[in-house]
Order: C-alpha cells, then structure tokens, then sequence
C-alpha cells in the first residue's frame, strides 16, 4: 500500500539583530516587522549574510567578527500537512553535513550558534560563546519550537522555531574575499526533522 | 503537488524523492524506526571579508 504525503514547506527567514522592537506577533510571516530581513534560500539573494566582516591591519585583535545573524523558521503548509494525517514536527536539529561548509575548511574560520526563545536584540556573543555547528547528523534535537516544546503542530506565531543566533569569528590572517554562496565554496547549512 | 511514496521498499534511495522549490531543497524518507518520515531543508549563506586599513592619528590638517 503506498500513501501519498505532501511534503513539508519550510520558510526560513532572516532576521535584523540590531531591531529592538521583538517581532513577536509576526513571527511566522514574512513581512509585519520592523526586524524582519528576508527569506533563505538557495539562491545568492536569498542567502544569510555574515556581514561586517573586516579585518584591520593596524589591530592586533585575534578576530574578525561578524554581525549576528538571526534565523527562524516555521511550516507554512501544516494545515495541508494535517489534512494528510501528520500532525506535528518534532527531532528538528540544525546542522551542517560534510562537504557543505567548505568554507569552514579553511584554517581560521569559526561558526557558531545559539538558540533562545527569546528576541535579544544587539546580542553580544562573544568567540567561544553557543555551539559549532556538527558536520554530522546530531544525535539530539537542537532548536525546539519557540516556547521550549520540541514540537511544531501548527502555522501561527506561536509555532515557529526559536531564534537561532549565528555568528562567525575569522582568524585576522583569514584571506579576504567573498565566500559561500555569490562567492568561492560552500556555506550551506541544512535543518532535518521528522514528521508523522 | 509534490509527493512521497511511502511504499514498503527497503531500499532507501528507491523511497527517497527530490523536489526543488523556489527556495528549499526538500527531501523525504521514512524512518525505519520510529516510522515517521525524514524531512530536510537547507539554506545557503555567504560571507564577504574585507581588508581595512587603519587610520593614522596623528594625520597633520
């Protein structure tokens, strides 16, 4: 017997750290905040930008850091989903496979994350701070629905993701150039899940 | 509408089928454990690195 299961839209969106006013409300759409950036995606303007990543010659610090970038994501098509019989997503955890981060190949290089179910406007993550991404399929979930439950079961503000802040530190001996997607390698980081 | 097929094949790439949204590469599959189906999206990011200069201080004006 074979059974026809639509699969789940994911919109990832980008988010402006440095908003002060928390989006809550809107957390779901695309639009309705003043933080409100864009949606991710696989194309070079769709893409999460690091920025402010510069590295000054005359400045002996030992990192070049970027801006914190903020992500959250939710399932657009739940109601769709349901109608189907799957009523939630759960074991979300937020990676980056072998091979996708080439980038981070390169000597120097530093991707960290923290997840929050709180807006934390101009977030000071210092080096060292939150997590590394793993280049393997973590054994455990590691972003949970926005209010701490480790599952989604609807498409409203309520059931989006939490924050995850993302920041990269650079060596100051880090080669400048332009990277990931619109440049040279790969940054692709990748949520898996179940559903059911 | 994009589908998959959760037939009884045990072969994994044979239950796996790719679509390609405007923004997200999705990918489905069951879980031969817990029964539930695999999910998978990702997103790209890129990082441009400039070289600054710094400033002399002690410029004559």
């Amino acid at each position: 017997m074979s059974v026809g299961v639509p699969f789940p839209v994911i919109q990832f969106s980008s988010w402006r750290n440095s908003e002060l006013a928390d989006p809550v409300g809107t957390r779901h759409l695309v639009s309705g905040a003043f933080a409100y950036d864009k949606p991710l995606g696989l194309g070079c303007s769709e893409s999460l930008a690091f920025g402010n990543l510069r590295l000054n010659l005359g400045d002996n610090s030992p990192f070049a850091s970027s801006n914190v970038a903020v992500v959250n994501f939710s399932f657009p098509n739940f109601g769709t989903l349901q109608a189907s019989g799957i009523s939630e997503i759960s074991n979300m955890k937020i990676w980056l496979p072998a091979g996708s981060g080439t980038v981070l190949d390169l000597p120097g290089s530093h991707l960290q994350f923290q997840t929050s179910a709180t807006w934390d406007p101009n977030l000071v993550f210092p080096s060292g701070a939150g997590q590394p991404f793993l280049d393997t399929l973590p054994s455990q979930f590691n972003v949970r629905r926005i209010d701490g439950s480790p599952i989604i079961n609807s498409f409203n503000d309520a059931n989006v993701s939490e924050w995850i802040y993302i920041r990269m530190f650079l060596d100051a001996d880090f080669p400048v150039g332009t990277y990931g997607a619109c440049g040279s390698g790969m940054l692709r980081l990748r949520l898996t899940y179940d559903f059911h | 509408m994009a589908t998959i097929n959760a037939t009884s094949s045990t072969n994994r790439a044979n239950r796996m089928r790719m679509s390609k949204s405007r923004t997200l590469l999705l990918y489905s599959d069951v879980n031969v454990t817990s029964g539930a189906f695999l999910g998978a999206a990702i997103f790209v990011s890129r990082l441009s690195v400039n070289e600054v200069t710094a400033t002399n201080p002690f410029t004559v004006g």
